[in-house]
This record gives structure tokens, C-alpha cells and sequence, in this order.
């Protein structure tokens, strides 16, 4: 499967974020589930503050609650 | 007590008192200003007056003359556009504003009279409109006594040179001006916004001697100017103040300057002048705390935050502001910790980050990566995290030969190894130049 343009960034982000932490990155892909990542929630928060820098899109700043469990459910938000 | 100052007979008339790059103004002709201004104004005696207020002698003559003329003096910062100081003095209602006339050279005032004036206070005072960090100045009145206070005349110093750092129309500022023009001195005052190499040079072309500035002010000049010319300027005393003064600053102007005294000062608009620390170390000794000494400031911490009690204080906030009047004991925003005997600043509380419930002040981090090589210059700050609440994000000054990418990731690594998970930044730029607030302090604003 061809990861759509938001998947792409999203991975990308998480690897700058695992690179920055010291911790070698995993193979990441739409169906990566988050919460195995070892991802601590800043890390997730970093993700999310980066994300809104690159599509000028913050889908949790309106408080509300999503259902995210794999990559591709986090990238949809910001289609 | 300006007026004593500026109106004697016996002034050292040849000496220059007032210098900047293209004018030397000396003491004859500065009290010769003040006596014209003192003459011509008469009719604003004992009234409400705005005085826009710029660095250079006909202000300091016209604030003598109006000290003289028992008014109560507000002092509005000369880069404030007309309308926006029209409409200020018009909401403190004063009765009238004084403006240098248009081309900033001419030594006449321009008076602007306004209509509903509160009632003068019953004896002369100069109010300081600080900025704030947001929104409408607080208006705080000091009498020309609280002011002098902490001025130490004659201490050795036959016509010392001071350099001007601060705004002229703030605490630091006046303090610096009522201490040098005590001692018959030569106030130095650069151009707004001078390049710190041509600052150095104004410094050493003049022969300053005395320097009060903040931290972040000496972190410019050493790091942009020629140090060799630098370590040439005369000085006898450096005092630190206007923010945290870490040990790092203190070693590096130990370092240029091993023979000049070191003082670090704590003051504040609404306190006025606390204590000074003269033993070259961060922090001051925590026997400084919960004492009483006659004339002397008591302080004492809770919750974390510096409590102070001082003589030196303001009198009140203008009733005709916002702010009520000051209390006995004056929370100062400040957070401290103690360690080892001695109590150190750890920053604002205002400036403190909130990051998932945990705070962080960003004086902390900074700490950690101005010492990196190839870091010219920090500033840690909060960023609005919908997930987080904040997370820290910072903006470095790199080196001009330095890899910009590379440093980048000594940062971060170096951060991990030091630094909780909290206090890490998320978020770093390189930038080209980071600002300084109107009093010389580094801005840590909030982005969202």
C-alpha cells in the first residue's frame, strides 16, 4: 500500500523525534500501532506541535476526543 | 533632589556631563537648560505633568526644573508615537505633556495642555510607567527621597563615567543618572540600538568607568565587539542586574576584567533598590533572609517566590491606574532556591513553563545550552501544546562557521544527558539574532 501525503509526514516526524531521543528507529507504516512505539506523550505532543508547523493543522486544539490507534488513524485527522 | 543636583553653584561648569556620540553637553550648559526650563514652565507648579523622556541633557534639565517646580512628573518613554502618549497622559489625567519639539535636536518643549487634571499629590514625585509584561503600564510613584536612597555620594569616585544602559525613563535608568550626577560625573549614553562593536568603541573613546547593565546586555558586547578593545576600557565597577545572574557571567567578566569590582544589585521598579551581593558568586548568602537591619530591605521567601519589605520602595501605585496600592510585603514575582547557605534565582514565575503539570523555568535550560560551543545566545520560552498544555521550545544564535544541523543535534543531546524529559526542548530554531526588551532584558514571550 502507498502511503498518502499525510502518512508520509507523519512518519518522518516520528523519526526526527526518535532520532532525537537516541533510540533507533523502527520500521514505521500506516498500520504501526502508536502505543508500541515506547512513545512517551510529550513525544506525541512534539509530533503533534511539528505536524501543525507543516499542514497548519492542530485537529486537537478544539479538545476534541479521537479514536487513534494506528498511524493511519492519527494521519486522517489532518486530511 | 534632581533639582539639588542640576541648580547648584558650585558645579565643575567645564566638565562634561552629559556625552553621546555626536554631543557633549557640560555641566554650565546643562544648568543653564534647566534654569531656562525652570523660568519659561512656572505655570505647570504643582500640577500633574508628562514629560516624554529621551537620554540626552534637555530631558535631565527639563525633569530638574520640574522637580523644582514641585510637580508631579510622569515619565513617558520618547519612542511612544504622539497619539499613543497623548492618549496615556490623558487616562492618568494629567494636565499637561511636555514633547521635544519635532526634529528631537531643539532644547524647547512643546507643552500640550489637557483638561481634567487629577489633584497634584502635595509634593514633588517622579512616577515610573513600566510596561509590564502585557497590556496597560502600571504607574508606579516614587518620591524624589525613595529614589536617592540607594544613591552612595562621593564614595571615593571623583567624576566618574557611566555608561547609560538602560532606558533613561525606567528605574535602572534614573538610578544610574541621579548616581552619577551625585558624584559630578559624565553620564555616557549610546544610540539606541548601537552595534555592541561601536558601543565598545563609544566606551573607550570616552573612558567609561562604571557600567551597570543586565546580563544579557554584557553577553552582546563580549560576544559581537573586539575583546582586546574591550579589555582596554577603563573600568572600575561592573553591576549586574535586571535578570538572573548566572556564574557563568561572573567568571567571563572576572575573566576580561580582574581587577574591576563586580556587584550584583536586586532592585525593582515598585521596591526600589534591596540588596547588592559584592563577592563575585551567584545567589546571595541566605543570611540575608528573615533579618531586620536598620534602613535595609527584609526579605524572606514563600512558596518559593522572594518576599521583600523595602524602605526604598514606591509610595503607591498612581490611584488613577490600574493597580492598588503596593502592600506591606511585596510578592516579587521571583522564584528562588536555596542551596548550600546561599539562595539563587531561578526566574520569573511568569516566565515559568507549564508542561504537562511540571514546571520548568526557562532560565534552567538556557543554562544548560549556553554553554555549548558554537552558542552565541539562548532564549527559552513556552509554546502552546494542545496535547501538553506547553511543551519548551528555544531559539539559538549559532556561530557563523558553525554546521548548523550539527548543532542542532549536539543540542539535543546534550540536553537528554542533562536535562528531564520535561525540561527538554521540542522545539528548536536557529535564528540570527534574538531581541532584547526595552529594558535590556531577553524576551520570553509565549508563541501559541
Amino acid at each position: 500500500m502507498i502511503a498518502t501525503d499525510n502518512q508520509s509526514r507523519i512518519i518522518e516526524v516520528l523519526l526526527e523525534i526518535f532520532k532525537a531521543k537516541g533510540l533507533s528507529s523502527p520500521a514505521l507504516s500506516s498500520e504501526t500501532v502508536l502505543d508500541q512505539l515506547g512513545l512517551e506523550s510529550l513525544d506525541f505532543a512534539q509530533a503533534v506541535i511539528r505536524m501543525e508547523e507543516i499542514t497548519g493543522k492542530d485537529p486537537f486544539a478544539t479538545g476534541a476526543e479521537y479514536q487513534i490507534k494506528t498511524l493511519s488513524d492519527l494521519a486522517v485527522l489532518y486530511d | 533632589m534632581l533639582n539639588c543636583l542640576l541648580f547648584e553653584e558650585s558645579l565643575p561648569d567645564a566638565q562634561p556631563a552629559v556625552v553621546t556620540r555626536n554631543q557633549t553637553v557640560n555641566w554650565a550648559a546643562l544648568r543653564e537648560q534647566a534654569q531656562r526650563v525652570f523660568s519659561i514652565q512656572d505655570a505647570l507648579g504643582k500640577r500633574r505633568v508628562g514629560l516624554s523622556f529621551r537620554p540626552v541633557a534637555e530631558s535631565y534639565a527639563a525633569l530638574a526644573a520640574l522637580d523644582r517646580l514641585a510637580c508631579d512628573v510622569f515619565l513617558l518613554d520618547a519612542n511612544l508615537p504622539f497619539e499613543v502618549a497623548l492618549s496615556l497622559s490623558k487616562r492618568l489625567k494629567l494636565g499637561a505633556l511636555l514633547t521635544t519639539g519635532r526634529s528631537g535636536q531643539s532644547s524647547e518643549f512643546d507643552v500640550h495642555e489637557l483638561s481634567d487634571e487629577a489633584k497634584w499629590s502635595g509634593s514633588s514625585s517622579v512616577t515610573i510607567l513600566t510596561s509590564g509584561s502585557t497590556g496597560e503600564p502600571k504607574a508606579a510613584r516614587h518620591s524624589w527621597e525613595s529614589m536617592a536612597r540607594p544613591v552612595r555620594k562621593g564614595a571615593g569616585n571623583h567624576a566618574p563615567k557611566w555608561l547609560l544602559t538602560y532606558r533613561p525613563n525606567l528605574y535602572a535608568g534614573l538610578q544610574v543618572m541621579l548616581q552619577c550626577f551625585a558624584d559630578r560625573g559624565t553620564l555616557v549614553v549610546p544610540d539606541l540600538h548601537m552595534d555592541p562593536q561601536s558601543t565598545v568603541q563609544l566606551m573607550y573613546d570616552t573612558g567609561v568607568q562604571f557600567v551597570s547593565a543586565t546580563p544579557s546586555y554584557w553577553r552582546r558586547l563580549l560576544m559581537f565587539s573586539d575583546a582586546e578593545l574591550l579589555k582596554r576600557v577603563p573600568l572600575v565597577q561592573i553591576t549586574l542586574g535586571g535578570e538572573v545572574i548566572d556564574q557563568s557571567i561572573l567568571d567571563r567578566l572576572r575573566q576580561y576584567f580582574p581587577p574591576t569590582r563586580l556587584v550584583h544589585i536586586y532592585a525593582t521598579t515598585e521596591l526600589g533598590r534591596c540588596f547588592s551581593v559584592s563577592d563575585g558568586k551567584a545567589g546571595f548568602p541566605a543570611s540575608y533572609l528573615n533579618t531586620v537591619q536598620p534602613g535595609a530591605a527584609e526579605l524572606k521567601v514563600y512558596e518559593g517566590e522572594l518576599l521583600v519589605r523595602s524602605p526604598n520602595s514606591m509610595r503607591m501605585y498612581d490611584p488613577l491606574s490600574s493597580e492598588q496600592s503596593a502592600s506591606d510585603w511585596f510578592p516579587t514575582g521571583d522564584m528562588v532556591e536555596i542551596k548550600d547557605g546561599r539562595v539563587y534565582f531561578v526566574g520569573r514565575k511568569s516566565d515559568m513553563i507549564n508542561v504537562a503539570g511540571s514546571k520548568v523555568f526557562p532560565v534552567e535550560v538556557e543554562r544548560v545550552i549556553r554553554v555549548i560551543p558554537g552558542v552565541l545566545d539562548v532564549r527559552v520560552f513556552g509554546k502552546t501544546s494542545s496535547i501538553a498544555g506547553e511543551l519548551v521550545a528555544c531559539e539559538i544564535v549559532a556561530n557563523p562557521d558553525q554546521d548548523r544541523e550539527a548543532l542542532k543535534e549536539v543540542v539535543v543531546r546534550t540536553c537528554r544527558a542533562q536535562l528531564n524529559s520535561q525540561q527538554q526542548p521540542r522545539l528548536i530554531k536557529l535564528v540570527d539574532r534574538i531581541d532584547l526588551s526595552s529594558a535590556g532584558k531577553t524576551l520570553r514571550t509565549r508563541t501559541s
